[in-house]
C-alpha cells in the first residue's frame, strides 16, 4: 500500500500481528498452544499504553487496589484477550467452535420469539463468536456494529477475514447507517452493538461507571427509542480453554415520557448497573485497553 | 452429551481415560447460573488434557534446560524455547501435524540426553518414554475396544 511506512504494520494494531495469529492458529499443535499463549501474552505486557490502559481501569473496578497487584491481573486480562481472539481466528478458519453455556435462556427466548431487539454487548469474550452462536440459534437477521479497524492495512486484512454469514456494519458510516439500523430493528432483525467504549466520531451520552464520570455510545438507546424495541444487555464470557458462556440480562425498555435526556438517563443508568455487575464478577475479561474515565487516563 | 467423550481427547491415554470415565457413567454437572449447555465434538477440546500436555512438555524441557543453566533461569528461558519448533516446523512445512511431530522429536532427543546425566535431571527422561510408553500402550487397548467405544459415543450423542 503506497505511502504506509513499512514498520507500522509491526505497531500493536498493525497487520502482521493478525497475520501472524492466522498463521499460528494453523500451524501451533493446539496441545502446545497453552505455552505459546502464555509467552505472546507476557510479549504483549510491553505494550505500554495497553498494559496502562487495563492498569488505570482495574484501579477503579478494584478500588484499594496495589499496582503490583494490578500488574498481575493485567497479564490475565491479556492471557483471556489472547485466548479469546485464538478462538475467534479458529471459527474463522477452521470453523472450531467452542463448548457454550447459556445463562438468562428465558431472555433469550424472549427476544426470538418477539424478533426486533437491540443486543448491547461489551468488549468482553469474543463478538464474533457470540453473534455466530447467536446466529446459529436464532431465527432473525443478525446485523454487527463494529468500529473499523484503526490501521488501512489490518482494516483491509479483517475484511477479507471477516466470519460468513453475518452482517457486519461499521459504526463511522453514522448517516446512512442509523437508517438502515433502524430498518433492520423494525423488519424484525436484531441488531448488536458494543456499548462500552465511544470511539471518534460517535455521538455518546454521560454515564458512570464504577463511580467514575465516562460515555457510552448514544447509538443503541435512540434506536431502541426510535424502533420502540427493547434493549438485551448480552455478555459473551471466556469460562476456560474453548468453553464460553453467553450471559442474556433483562432486557431495558426506553420509557418515553416526554422528557428524553432523562429516558436515556434512566436507560444508562441500567445499561451501567449490568455492566457493573459483570465485569466486578469478571474483570479478567473486560478487554479495555483505554482508560474509561477521563479522570482516569489523568 | 458429556464432556468425556473419547472423540474430544486427542492423545490416546486421553481418550482412554474419558472412555473409562464415560463407562463409568461419569456425567457433567451444569454449572451454577446456567440453564443450557452446548458441548462442542472436537479432538483437542479437552482442557485437561491439553494444559496437562503442555506442563507435561514444559517439565521436560525445563530438565533438559537445567543441564546447561541454573534452575532458576531455565524455566523463564523454557518458555521462549518451547517455541522454536513452532517456527523450525512451521515455517517450512506448514502442516499443524508435522510440527507437532516435530515436538515429540525434540522431545525425545532432550530425553535422550537427559537419560544419559548423572543428576537428578535425568528423571525426566524417565517422565518423557514413560508416557510416551503408556500412550502407545493405550492406542493399542483403544484400538481393541474401538467397537465398543464408537457404541457408547453413539448412545451418549443419540
Amino acid at each position: 500500500m503506497a505511502g504506509v511506512s513499512w514498520w507500522r504494520r509491526f505497531l500493536v494494531r498493525g497487520v502482521f500481528w493478525r497475520q501472524f495469529l492466522h498463521w499460528g492458529v494453523r500451524n501451533v499443535p493446539p496441545w502446545i498452544e497453552p505455552a505459546a499463549i502464555a509467552f505472546w501474552s507476557s510479549f504483549f505486557l510491553l505494550w505500554g499504553t495497553g498494559r496502562r490502559g487495563v492498569m488505570r481501569n482495574l484501579t477503579a473496578i478494584k478500588p484499594g487496589s496495589t499496582a503490583i497487584a494490578n500488574f498481575f491481573r493485567c497479564y490475565r486480562i491479556f492471557w483471556n484477550y489472547a485466548w479469546a481472539i485464538t478462538d475467534t481466528v479458529r471459527f474463522k478458519e477452521e470453523r472450531t467452535v467452542p463448548d457454550w453455556e447459556f445463562a438468562g435462556w428465558k431472555h433469550f427466548e424472549a427476544m426470538q420469539a418477539r424478533g426486533g431487539a437491540i443486543l448491547l454487548t461489551a468488549h468482553m469474550g469474543s463478538y464474533d463468536l457470540g453473534a455466530q452462536i447467536f446466529s446459529q440459534t436464532s431465527q432473525q437477521r443478525i446485523v454487527m456494529v463494529r468500529a473499523p479497524e484503526t490501521d488501512p492495512q489490518t482494516r483491509a486484512f479483517a475484511e477479507r477475514h471477516k466470519p460468513e454469514g453475518l452482517h457486519i456494519e461499521f459504526s463511522t458510516q453514522t448517516g446512512e447507517l442509523a437508517l438502515d439500523l433502524l430498518h433492520a430493528v423494525t423488519s424484525g432483525g436484531i441488531v448488536a452493538i458494543q456499548g462500552d467504549r465511544v470511539t471518534g466520531g460517535i455521538t455518546a451520552l454521560p454515564a458512570t461507571l464504577f463511580g467514575k464520570a465516562t460515555e457510552v455510545p448514544a447509538g443503541p438507546f435512540a434506536l431502541a427509542m426510535a424502533a420502540r424495541a427493547p434493549i438485551y444487555p448480552v455478555f459473551v464470557m471466556r469460562r476456560g480453554r474453548r468453553r464460553y458462556r453467553l450471559v442474556v440480562c433483562e432486557p431495558i425498555e426506553i420509557v418515553r415520557s416526554g422528557n428524553r435526556d432523562a429516558d436515556f438517563a434512566a436507560a444508562v443508568a441500567k445499561w451501567t448497573s449490568a455492566l457493573e455487575t459483570l465485569i466486578g464478577a469478571a474483570w479478567y475479561q473486560w478487554f479495555a485497553f483505554e482508560p474509561f474515565s477521563q479522570e482516569l487516563a489523568r | 452429551m458429556t464432556k468425556w467423550l473419547p472423540s474430544r481427547h486427542h492423545f490416546a491415554l486421553a481418550r482412554l481415560v474419558a472412555y473409562v470415565m464415560l463407562a463409568g457413567g461419569a456425567d457433567d454437572a451444569m454449572p451454577n447460573g446456567v440453564d443450557r449447555v452446548i458441548l462442542a465434538k472436537d479432538r483437542y477440546q479437552s482442557a485437561i488434557e491439553n494444559y496437562t500436555a503442555t506442563v507435561w512438555y514444559l517439565a521436560i524441557l525445563v530438565c533438559f534446560l537445567a543441564a546447561f543453566v541454573p534452575l532458576i533461569v531455565a524455566l523463564p528461558l523454557a518458555l521462549m524455547v518451547v517455541e522454536i519448533p513452532i517456527y523450525a516446523f512451521g515455517l517450512p512445512f506448514r502442516s499443524r501435524r508435522i510440527t507437532s511431530m516435530g515436538y515429540v522429536l525434540c522431545g525425545a532427543a532432550e530425553a535422550w540426553y537427559l537419560a544419559l546425566q548423572r543428576t537428578w535431571i535425568r528423571a525426566g527422561a524417565y517422565a518423557f518414554f514413560g508416557v510416551v510408553a503408556l500412550n502407545a500402550l493405550a492406542f493399542v487397548v483403544m484400538w481393541l475396544l474401538r467397537g465398543r467405544v464408537r457404541a457408547a459415543e453413539e448412545r451418549c450423542t443419540a
